[in-house]
């Protein structure tokens, strides 16, 4: 499958379109006479036509009469397949092929159509998750700071305060963004952009967590023993 | 429950397994060094968990995957070496 997935549907309409006077003049514009070329393809044996009876073949008026102009065809059959797929047949006699084109709807782009109960929920769900988060690095830091411990203590606290915090304020960036798809989950569910919203919001907010990964175990681990 | 929240629920208590882990690690279950080496192990171990899964790199392109697996395992060597050099 390439090209423009909307081929068959520009297709379609495109051949509907036509009548038989853009045809004629296509053929006007790009047949001219004096420059035919004429084969011949014979069975042996029959005798030939007179150059003058070929040469007449090649006259406008022969060409033009509605008796040469291909058979008007039935329209090009669209059929919908079980699945949503749509079967478009055309008929080519210049090669004995089959050429079958496919689009299907598939993805993040049409997952959270009709789903927006679903996205509300989960969107809840990483609010809550980092509100939680945000909550342990509150008590955390006041317990430092109701111990005396502050940035300037020594190189590991500035470290671990630089560090952690920067990091924090991430994660309330991220609920930022969380807080707004939960806000937009109604009106905008099944519409092109909130897919992306969702996704670009997913990665940053994921992003924020890997980087959390490392940041544990070289603050609150390595230092333990 | 699809399929796809069944393998995100259990790469996330793969997660919280692997974190408890470095915690014992980290809390004198195996000598210093050792303990050092895993914890940061786990880090990358976790980190491509998280990419890999939540952040849907194992659909990317191979050079992305390329990309983050070696930024993952980079940054852990690099800590692990800053404590154990």
């Amino acid at each position: 499958v390439y090209g423009d997935p909307n081929y068959g549907a520009h297709y379609i309409a495109a051949i509907e379109a036509l009548t038989p006077d853009d045809l004629r003049q296509a053929a006007a514009a790009c047949f001219e006479p004096q420059r035919a070329n004429i084969a011949l393809l014979l069975p042996t044996g029959t005798e030939l036509p007179d150059s003058a009876t070929v040469l007449a073949w090649s006259q406008p008026e022969q060409r033009h009469s509605p008796r040469h102009m291909p058979q008007a065809t039935s329209p090009i059959p669209v059929i919908d397949l079980p699945g949503g797929s749509k079967l478009i047949v055309q008929t080519d006699r210049k090669a004995p092929l089959v050429s079958i084109r496919t689009v299907l709807d598939g993805g993040q782009r049409t997952a959270p159509q009709g789903k927006a109960g679903l996205v509300r929920r989960r969107l809840i769900l990483a609010l809550v998750c980092g509100a939680l988060f945000s909550a342990s690095k509150l008590t955390e830091y006041s317990g430092k700071f109701a111990a005396g411990i502050t940035p300037v203590t020594n190189s590991f606290y500035s470290f671990y305060f630089l560090l952690t915090f920067i990091h924090f304020l991430h994660v309330l960036a991220g609920m930022v963004f969380i807080a707004h798809c939960l806000s937009r989950a109604g009106a905008e569910a099944g519409h092109p952009g909130y897919p992306t919203k969702l996704e670009n919001t997913g990665l940053f907010w994921h992003f924020v967590d890997l980087l959390w990964l490392f940041l544990f175990p070289l603050l609150y681990l390595a230092g333990l023993k | 429950v699809t399929p796809v929240d069944r393998k995100l629920s259990l790469s996330w208590l793969g997660l919280v397994a692997l974190t408890l882990m470095s915690f014992a690690a980290a809390e004198g279950l195996v000598s210093h060094r050792l303990a050092l080496g895993g914890i940061f192990a786990i880090a990358a171990i976790k980190g491509q968990m998280v990419a890999s899964r939540f952040m849907e790199v194992g659909h990317a392109l191979p050079h992305w995957r390329a990309l983050y697996r070696v930024w993952i395992v980079a940054v852990a060597i690099l800590l692990a070496a800053g404590h154990l050099i």
